[in-house]
């Protein structure tokens, strides 16, 4: 009876301890992080991100998104901005996603209401004001933080345009002294770029023609043929941009709407308008369409393919960091992404088909990974070298890593440890340059040595001479 | 022992006479098999080295990729497939040249470029990327004796004029890319009746 009992309790506390709630169980997500190994194959990698929430409207209490176009988040104010299009409104967040505002409509200077049509995209300056792309209405509204209209921009005007300009203004940047950078659907000139008054100054940054193999062949039969008959074929345009970032530095990120070899998916226009991103390995697949771009203070980009719903973040050199995401309904995957912002550590990205807010924030890998290239972009090169160890061990096939131990000792001076990194990495250029300091050094070291043995072979050779001659010249 | 020694001293003498040499080997049976199969052999190494030995900075090699056996087949097959479209085009000529001839001019041809290449191995083991002119340099060197050597082989082993060196030598690519071919429909061939075979060997043991 006694036994019984025993067995009683013990079996009440077993299930006692399988009913009872687990401790906070591992992450898991509904995709695989990769990058890539040393062959360009792609490796299963560590997360850099987790997915930490979905966040609907009504969730926010502002009611449900209906076709949301753009996110934008500044920075200097701390504030998120919702383009609600499907709604016509505008939503403005703080840094805690709550609501602070909500635009349906903006007052006039002169009285009455401004009503949105369709707005595209938005951006806001440091001081609040916010220039709203109001595709509908075919301009640009700007507004203060209050809600009044400043500025109401409509189609640019000038001789430099062509006449079947058709102004449908989607996205919009501002520089630090007011100019602005219009994306216009269609036009593949450039960007439209005014000034703060908004008279047209020039078609900025245009990209250039995509050169394909069809094209090529194309080219050789517009030749052949008589001007008539050339100009019935299709025009070989540029490729059209499809959204813009600001950087912090001055530099207009843009990303292409479009395009057939997956070249120039992505470039970065200093104010002169010319691409100053180095060549990138190809990340994502040719048929990538980049939905938009982040880029934080350290020059860390963020991109959104909308094609496959990933996401990459590559260094400022253009190497891979993370890959994630992918299409699907759970959280962390998406059916529509359309726009992406960067807020300290975490991303929001929108997914137009889902109506919601995707929350990742960064794992502690993440984390270790992003606190080394800040390290290493600072100048601290010693210092970066901890932080590389540690995720070379936590992913020892995390080619990154390798490379920033490698450039590390190399700004040291310790060359042959750089040279090991480096092979690890499979960086020939940087070994290269690695291998020459370290043989100059050697050489350096050894140079007496060196001498010494090149002046005693030339004295063995005279001596040997000398030694010949005389035993020629001896009396036999 | 002095055979095989003779045969490297003409070997070498070819290279820096290819006239003379090629007229030796043409007319006073100059030249040794033995020896040319040393220089195949040092041709087909020379391959496998070039893929595991070459220094790390211009070697793009995945070392998991490399297949010692299929670089034997590609350097033996390739010499074998020229050298016989070479004696047949020839033989289709009317040119003077026999079997041995022939076979001792393309291994007499490889010679330069292996030498080359076994320095330019070397080389890339010690110097850094802003070199690599030079290598490339090097490599042409060997290259372009080479082609001196084939030229002149052909000159004095067939007995043939320049230009009608040259349609020889447009004629035996013609030659490979037609012998390819018919290695290719060969070789499906003989897939379709294994297929058939293993099918009808499979019916029957099913039936039974």
């Amino acid at each position: 009876m006694k036994k019984n009992k025993k067995l009683f309790v013990s079996l009440l506390c077993g299930i006692a301890v399988l009913l009872s709630p687990l401790p906070a169980k591992a992450a898991e997500v509904p995709y695989q992080t990769y990058t890539y190994d040393k062959w360009g194959n792609t490796t299963p990698a560590p997360n850099g991100y987790l997915p930490t929430r979905s966040i609907g409207g009504a969730e926010l209490g502002c009611g449900d998104f209906k076709d949301a176009s753009d996110l934008f988040y500044c920075e200097a104010r701390g504030e998120l901005y919702i383009v609600d299009s499907g709604n016509a409104r505008i939503v403005i967040l703080d840094k805690e996603l709550k609501v602070l505002d909500e635009w349906t409509a903006l007052e006039l200077a002169g009285g009455g209401e401004y009503t949105f049509s369709n707005p595209q995209g938005i951006y806001v300056s440091e001081d609040g004001t916010a220039y709203i792309a109001e595709m509908g209405n075919q301009e640009v509204v700007v507004c203060g933080r209050d809600g009044r209209v400043l500025q109401v921009l409509g189609a640019p005007q000038s001789t430099l345009l062509p006449d079947n300009f058709n102004y449908q203004p989607h996205k919009v940047v501002v520089d630090k002294s007011g100019r602005i950078y219009v994306l216009s659907k269609g036009v593949y000139q450039g960007i439209v770029y005014l000034e703060p008054d908004g008279t047209f100054i020039k078609f900025f940054g245009a990209n250039n023609v995509e050169m394909t193999l069809q094209r090529r062949i194309r080219k050789i039969w517009k030749d052949i043929l008589s001007d008539k008959a050339a100009a019935t074929m299709q025009a070989f345009n540029p490729i059209e941009y499809g959204n813009l970032f600001m950087g912090g530095e001055g530099y207009i990120y843009a990303v292409a709407a479009g395009s057939e070899s997956g070249a120039a998916l992505i470039t970065r226009l200093n104010p002169l308008g010319i691409d100053t991103l180095p060549a990138m390995k190809e990340n994502g697949r040719n048929t990538s369409v980049y939905a938009d771009v982040a880029v934080d203070a350290n020059g860390i980009m963020t991109f959104l393919d909308t094609t496959y719903g990933n996401i990459y973040q590559v260094d400022e050199n253009g190497s891979l960091m993370f890959a994630f995401g992918g299409l699907g309904n759970q959280v962390g995957l998406f059916k529509k992404p359309v726009s992406l912002v960067a807020m300290e550590d975490r991303l929001y990205i929108m997914d137009a088909d889902k109506n919601t807010i995707t929350e990742f924030e960064l794992t502690q890998f993440g984390e270790m990974v992003q606190t080394a290239i800040n390290l290493y972009n600072d100048g601290l090169y010693e210092e970066s070298i901890e932080p590389w160890r540690e995720v070379t061990q936590r992913n020892s096939n995390y080619l990154l890593a390798y490379t920033g131990l490698g450039k590390a000792y190399y700004q040291l001076g310790r060359y042959e440890e750089a040279m090991y990194y480096y092979r690890l990495a499979n960086d020939r250029s940087n070994y290269s340059d690695a291998f020459k300091e370290a043989s100059l050094g050697r050489i350096r070291d050894s140079f007496h040595m060196i001498v010494l043995v090149i002046v005693l072979l030339i004295a063995a050779a005279v001596s040997f001479r000398i030694y010949k001659k005389r035993r020629k010249g001896a009396p036999a | 022992m002095n055979k095989l020694k003779e045969g490297l001293k003409q070997c070498k003498y070819t290279m820096f006479h290819p006239v003379n040499g090629f007229d030796q080997v043409k007319w006073n049976n100059a030249g040794s098999i033995p020896v040319c199969i040393m220089i195949l052999a040092a041709f087909f190494l020379v391959n496998v080295f070039d893929a595991v030995l070459t220094g790390f900075i211009f070697n793009t090699n995945n070392p998991d990729k490399i297949s010692v056996p299929s670089i034997f087949l590609i350097t033996m097959g390739g010499f074998l497939i020229c050298y016989v479209a070479n004696w047949a085009v020839s033989s289709l000529m009317f040119t003077e040249g026999k079997s041995r001839h022939v076979f001792i001019m393309f291994c007499y041809v490889l010679l330069p470029y292996t030498v080359f290449e076994m320095i330019y191995i070397i080389a890339t083991n010690l110097v850094n990327a802003e070199m690599s002119a030079f290598l490339d340099a090097l490599r042409f060197i060997g290259f372009l004796w080479s082609f001196i050597i084939l030229i002149f082989g052909e000159y004095y082993v067939h007995q043939l004029t320049f230009g009608k060196v040259i349609l020889n030598l447009i004629l035996t690519g013609i030659g490979i890319v037609i012998i390819l071919f018919l290695l290719l429909l060969g070789y499906s061939l003989v897939q379709q009746i294994y297929v058939f075979i293993y099918t009808i060997y499979n019916e029957i043991v099913f039936r039974i």
